[in-house]
């Protein structure tokens, strides 16, 4: 990180220990935002007809059930809340599928704090209705391109990074993945640990015992260390993060970071990327806006190392079937992001008992991408 | 000593600020590249800035980045550009130094990066991103293989923390005289000035000052705050685009304007 954000991120890291993890009113009020304001907890949900069909008991924690449409309200609202009580007058975000960019802007109109979206070009295309329901909300969209049509996650990233470098003292950059620099990591995965927090407990009271195995797909991964978080020293349930392996690990078009990527330092951390031998970041591909990132967080790169979580793939083509199999059994259409979890199950089902527990955590719900799949099918 | 520090020492004895004239290596091309470079030396830069491409600049403007992505589209590799430097220091007699982003020395190892930098006879880095509590391996890497890391410090750094990134600071220290990315602007405000007043009381190495110079007044106005070099980049490129339909005009406009920049050190 440059120099002139040292500061801002020695702010943000003391108000972490401060605020968000000390200050009881803080988390009172956050507690009760998510209640009453986003809807949690979210109901863990058995999905009878999947499991028929696929020969393993499926329960899905139903993120897609959050105000907001996706796990990312969670930690929009919690930074949201964080920037106001720092007394930021500006919040900015950045956006791949427009999940974390509404969130923001929901969270702003919210908190009645102005805020402002980064969104590359090719998102803005492929994600028009989170376009729409954040310029609803009031949130001003920027449009990243880094030349004629390309544009993607990680151009928002930098765009936002460079806003915030020239707006330090007014402006809160709420970034949407456990990704960026130090406390950002720590700082999402704190306000995305209920989700696995509540696994548990809703688990325990329907099964008497902890699941076989949590899925969920990755990107930079905020959804995935919030769902396997609380199970991390629970050594029995295995944890499986599902990259997007878009047209395939053999081709250029995936975003496989873990997979595919060496370790590598992007926006301010070190990490696994997808790179090129000269160290330049390569553009990545997934039908998944919100998987379409060639970094990780750092977290998942080291529970990668010591062989705690296991990185699979799904490609496009599966996603996109998974996505109608949930749909038409379950009648839950899923974020095209989160079909890469469900992919998973549905590729890996054999490899379980019938009496085995699999929770995926359905990150969000899928109406952004019904254009997308309705052009598709 | 190295041929930076000397000039240092050379022009503040003729009480002259130095003025950094930075570029973008293998933009718009190589071969124009380098005849940029040589009419950067032939018009009275003092000190030769080579921003090397990165796909993600984020310390860098609108122009940089443009510029390192146009660069990296073309397809040229780490090879050809460090060839390039070894062409630059064989040619010119010009003290150089390199921005490199983190992720490139990282990737290549940091080793490996330093050693061939040297054998391109390149002895003075800066690095944008990497800030002091991440300093320590590429410290160590750049000590062990003779190169020098010029450290930066931001208009959000506070006093102590500028005196301890002085003492790790070598050749100069590159002074971010705003709060945000490189680029041309039109004004350098008060700010800057109180500024470099507080930097000037904490620092004994040469101070260089960039991001967004541009004028020749803007060097006057630093000039009188005991400014030790003026670095100019974006600029360069904006120019560089301006011209792109004649390399002649390019040529002849860039040399026009270094001399009319360099003109205002001499205070």
């Amino acid at each position: 990180m440059p120099e002139t954000l040292v500061p801002a991120l020695e702010e943000l890291e003391d108000a972490f220990f401060t605020i968000v993890k000390k200050d009881k009113k803080f988390k009172a009020e956050l507690n009760q935002a998510l209640k009453d304001y986003a809807g949690r907890p979210t109901p863990l949900y058995f999905a009878e007809n999947l499991s028929k069909k696929l020969g393993v008991k499926i329960y899905l924690k139903r993120e897609d059930l959050l105000h907001g449409g996706a796990h990312k309200s969670n930690n929009a609202i919690g930074q949201g809340l964080l920037a106001k009580y720092m007394g930021k007058k500006r919040i900015i975000a950045e956006t791949g599928a427009g999940q974390h960019g509404f969130a923001a802007a929901m969270a702003g109109a919210f908190l009645g704090i102005p805020t402002e979206v980064y969104m590359g070009v090719e998102d803005i295309k492929r994600q028009k209705l989170n376009v729409l329901k954040m310029k609803v909300c009031k949130a001003k969209i920027h449009p990243v391109q880094v030349r004629p049509g390309i544009g993607t996650l990680k151009d928002a990233v930098n765009e936002a990074l460079r806003d915030w470098i020239t707006n330090i003292k007014t402006t809160y950059y709420s970034i949407g993945s456990v990704v960026g620099p130090h406390p950002y990591p720590l700082l999402v995965r704190d306000f995305q640990k209920i989700i696995g927090e509540e696994i548990k407990k809703q688990i325990l009271k329907k099964e008497g015992k902890l699941p076989t195995a949590i899925v969920a797909c990755l990107g930079g991964g905020s959804n995935a260390i919030g769902a396997f978080y609380d199970f991390i020293k629970d050594k029995k349930v295995s944890l499986i993060a599902v990259e997007a392996a878009g047209k395939g690990l053999h081709t250029k078009k995936h975003s496989a970071t873990i997979n595919k990527g060496s370790d590598g330092i992007l926006h301010g951390s070190l990490s696994a990327m997808l790179q090129t031998r000269d160290g330049q970041v390569k553009e990545v591909h997934s039908i998944a806006a919100g998987l379409d990132y060639p970094g990780v967080g750092p977290e998942h790169s080291y529970l990668n190392k010591i062989e705690r979580v296991v990185y699979s793939t799904a490609t496009d083509q599966e996603a996109i079937e998974a996505f109608k199999i949930l749909s038409e059994t379950e009648g839950i259409i899923p974020a095209i992001e989160s079909a890469h979890a469900v992919a998973y199950i549905i590729r890996e089902a054999k490899k379980y008992k019938k009496t085995d527990i699999v929770v995926i955590n359905l990150s969000g719900r899928g109406d952004k991408d019904l254009d997308l799949i309705s052009k598709i099918l | 000593m190295n041929n930076i520090e000397n000039k240092f020492k050379e022009l503040a004895l003729k009480k002259e600020g130095a003025l950094v004239i930075g570029t973008v290596p293998g933009y718009p091309d190589l071969k124009t590249s380098f005849d940029i470079v040589k009419k950067i030396v032939a018009s009275g830069a003092d000190i030769l800035e080579l921003s090397s491409s990165f796909s993600d600049p984020i310390a860098d403007g609108p122009t940089l980045t443009a510029a390192h992505q146009k660069v990296l589209g073309s397809g040229v590799t780490k090879s050809q550009i460090l060839d390039f430097y070894k062409k630059i220091t064989a040619s010119f007699d010009i003290p150089v130094f390199v921005i490199e982003y983190a992720n490139i020395v990282y990737k290549i190892g940091l080793d490996r990066y330093f050693k061939k930098l040297r054998e391109c006879g390149i002895d003075t880095v800066v690095i944008p991103d990497i800030p002091m509590e991440e300093l320590e391996p590429f410290y160590h890497s750049a000590e062990k293989n003779g190169v020098n890391l010029a450290l930066l410090i931001a208009p959000t750094s506070p006093d102590e923390r500028i005196k301890r990134i002085a003492r790790k600071s070598k050749v100069f220290v590159y002074c971010v005289l705003i709060t945000g990315v490189t680029g041309a602007r039109e004004v350098i405000d008060g700010a800057t000035a109180g500024f470099i007043e507080r930097v000037r009381k904490l620092i004994a190495l040469p101070l260089v000052a960039g991001f967004g110079i541009s004028q020749p007044q803007h060097i006057r106005a630093l000039s009188k705050h005991n400014v030790d070099g003026f670095i100019v980049c974006s600029k360069i490129i904006d120019i560089i685009n301006k011209n792109t339909s004649s390399k002649k005009k390019m040529l002849n406009e860039l040399g026009r304007y270094i001399s009319i920049m360099k003109s205002a050190t001499n205070n």
